[in-house]
């Protein structure tokens, strides 16, 4: 058979295959009948025998890189399966990954610590001297917080809820995203800009406390507060985690520590997100309200309270069932490994020998030991 | 994933094969044994790609800000308060929609493409070949502040930092978020079956073919010396065409009777290409054999 003859005889089959990946790649669930799924899997690997074999066939190198190219999109849409699953974790990803994301990463501890101890500082200096203040801040821009605090306020309407919802949403989500996204420069920026906010915050909000407009701070920031400052701590402790992988890669090549720690900082990172999106409602309708200060003040420690449940508590819960469901596993792994260990061995001894028990056959097969380490 | 690209990555071009490319390929082993190569897009091509993009955030923002700043106006007028502030959180929301989630709405929806990506034919795709999930659409696209380091924070990203990841991140031209989310970014070339040949081009050539005659059975070597140049003569300057042409000219004209045949060197050895492989198989089979066994060079086509 010529090169040509082979050509001939195999273009159906590629033309088909180009024909099913088209309506494949509009929206593969929708306009395909079950035997085209089976008939592009036999088309798939027929043409990957064809490309392999195009070298040998002598086949132009048009006509190669057209194989390669048919085989490199069916490919992408056979092995695409994990493309799937996503929408139906979304609850799991809150009751379960979320906090117990949070709870176990060290860095938000780091982050939250960071932000919180130079922000009560700063806070309390800048209650107690103006000069500190002045440095930091500067006078011009202290006498415009001043005025923006100091006037009266009244009732918000309804439209003005809404847009101011909409203005901090788009303020305050960016300053996060922005804070996790320079992180991954060595994780420096990240807790930089966590820091910086927190002196700069805490020493305008001990500031205004002194002057006339402390009525009008006091029944602002309470509502919205711890939700906004702990998202833009844990916005940072995401930058931190995936710069510092790069940093320190713990023996991974830095590239693979890198990708895994993005991966492992997401949870946290949604978290924040999502704890703006509700600061950022409170700030649009709570915030501007005019309720007695008691009101705000219960809302303010209602939150904490709730932050501290769901991170803290409900977090050390998911991790520890996270932790059993795992060893549980383990377990079974190892005794399914153990137990298939003591039957190859059973066979080749004499009755009367004393059987391995599990325990023994683990420590004695350093490969299966490894395995059951590299799960846990 | 990861040990798919650290193969990839770490041995270079290609398996087996010992010719050191030079161009943007990117190999990726299939489970069915065999290698596939994606073209990576180079760092003028991403650019512009996403220069594009953020022309279209700006220009989508202007717009809405446009017919929303009308809105407003005209219930304010109205003394409809709800509806002026309903304008201005729309506004908000649509300026924070098309700034984080417009690459990750395209690239999730449709298929890795961004419409910048897709006016230069480019496409994201997982380092492993197949298609992106979610999980890497989201880490690659909330990186992105990073890579357009520094930047007006509202307006003009610069992509400094992620131009110089791409320049410095090897040959895989990755910024920071592709880095992070294990991706690359590819050509979408839609390579045809047929030759590329222009018109009247296409018939001279399959003419001349028609007077060609050869008797010897072709080597190897021959077919994938012809089968390169015919690939890849278009992407050759004309004169280095001519001239790798004219060096195999009186063996070409020799091999396939065509001494006294009236065409440029480049006509030749195209028309040679078309005759190898317009030959039926009788006509092959009464070829005579090789005189000598076909010696196997390290490298086919080495005569160019």
């Amino acid at each position: 058979m010529t090169p040509a003859q082979f050509m001939s005889r195999r273009t159906p089959d590629w033309r088909a295959l180009e024909r099913l990946l088209e309506r494949m790649e509009v929206r593969a669930d929708r306009t395909l009948e079950p035997e085209d799924f089976l008939r592009f899997g036999r088309l798939y690997r027929a043409a990957c025998t064809d490309l392999s074999l195009s070298g040998a066939w002598r086949l132009p190198r048009h006509v190669q890189l057209y194989l390669e190219d048919l085989v490199s999109r069916s490919h992408s849409h056979l092995y695409a399966f994990h493309n799937r699953r996503r929408f139906s974790e979304i609850k799991n990803f809150f009751l379960d990954l979320i906090p117990r994301a949070v709870f176990l990463d060290r860095y938000v501890r780091i982050c939250v610590l960071a932000f919180y101890l130079p922000f009560f500082a700063s806070l309390y200096l800048g209650y107690q001297s103006r000069p500190f203040v002045i440095a930091l801040v500067g006078e011009a821009q202290m006498e415009t917080f001043q005025e923006m605090h100091s006037s009266e306020r009244e009732n918000p309407k309804p439209g003005e809820m809404i847009a101011g919802t909409g203005f901090y949403v788009w303020n305050n989500a960016s300053i996060a995203i922005l804070t996790f996204g320079v992180g991954i420069l060595g994780g420096v920026l990240s807790l930089t800009m966590v820091l910086f906010n927190a002196v700069y915050l805490g020493a305008i909000m001990g500031f205004l406390l002194t002057t006339p407009a402390a009525d009008n701070i006091l029944s602002w920031i309470p509502g919205h507060g711890p939700f906004e400052l702990t998202a833009i701590a844990f916005a940072g402790a995401a930058g931190l985690r995936v710069g510092f992988s790069f940093v320190a890669s713990g023996g991974r090549r830095r590239l693979r520590a890198l990708r895994e720690e993005a991966a492992a900082a997401v949870p946290v990172l949604v978290a924040s997100v999502a704890m703006l999106f509700v600061a950022a409602f409170l700030e649009a309708t709570l915030a501007p309200a005019n309720l007695p200060i008691l009101v705000k003040f219960g809302v303010g420690g209602a939150t904490i309270l709730l932050l501290v449940f769901y991170f803290g508590v409900y977090g050390a819960v998911c991790a520890r069932r996270h932790r059993l469901r795992l060893a549980a596993e383990t377990r079974a792994g190892r005794r399914a490994a153990a137990h298939s260990f003591d039957s190859r061995h059973a066979r080749g001894r004499d009755t009367g020998s004393p059987r391995l028990t599990g325990a023994d056959a683990k420590s004695s097969n350093p490969t299966q030991k490894g395995l059951s380490t590299g799960h846990s | 994933m990861n040990s798919v690209s650290h193969r990839t990555r770490s041995n270079g071009r290609s398996n087996g094969d010992a010719r050191p490319y030079l161009d943007t390929d990117f190999e990726i082993p299939a489970p069915e044994y065999i290698l596939f190569r994606y073209t990576l897009a180079g760092p003028l091509t991403r650019l512009f790609a996403v220069l594009i993009d953020h022309v279209l955030i700006l220009g989508l923002i202007m717009i809405s800000f446009l017919i929303l700043f009308v809105v407003a106006q005209i219930s304010a007028f109205a003394e409809l308060e709800t509806v002026s502030g309903l304008a201005t959180f729309v506004l908000f929301m649509v300026m924070f929609l098309l700034n984080w989630f417009y690459f990750l709405a395209f690239e999730w929806g449709n298929r890795g493409r961004t419409p910048g990506k897709m006016a230069l034919g480019i496409r994201v795709v997982s380092v492993d070949g197949t298609s992106l999930d979610l999980l890497q659409i989201l880490i690659r696209n909330l990186v992105r502040p990073a890579d357009m380091f520094p930047m007006n924070f509202v307006l003009f990203p610069t992509y400094v930092v992620g131009g110089a990841a791409v320049f410095f991140s090897g040959r895989s031209f990755r910024r920071l978020g592709d880095l992070a989310a294990g991706t690359i970014v590819v050509r979408e070339q839609r390579p045809t079956l047929e030759m590329e040949f222009r018109g009247s081009e296409a018939e001279r050539i399959a003419r001349l073919s028609g007077e060609m005659h050869m008797r010897v059975y072709p080597s190897a070597a021959l077919t994938q010396g012809l089968n390169d140049f015919a690939a890849g003569f278009h992407r050759l300057n004309p004169a280095r065409a001519l001239e790798i042409a004219s060096g195999v000219e009186p063996q070409i004209r020799a091999f396939f009777g065509a001494q006294t045949m009236e065409c440029t060197p480049v006509e030749l050895l195209l028309a040679a290409h078309h005759h190898l492989y317009s030959m039926s198989h009788d006509q092959l089979s009464n070829l005579a054999p090789l005189a000598q066994p076909e010696r196997v060079s390290g490298r086919p086509g080495g005569s160019f």
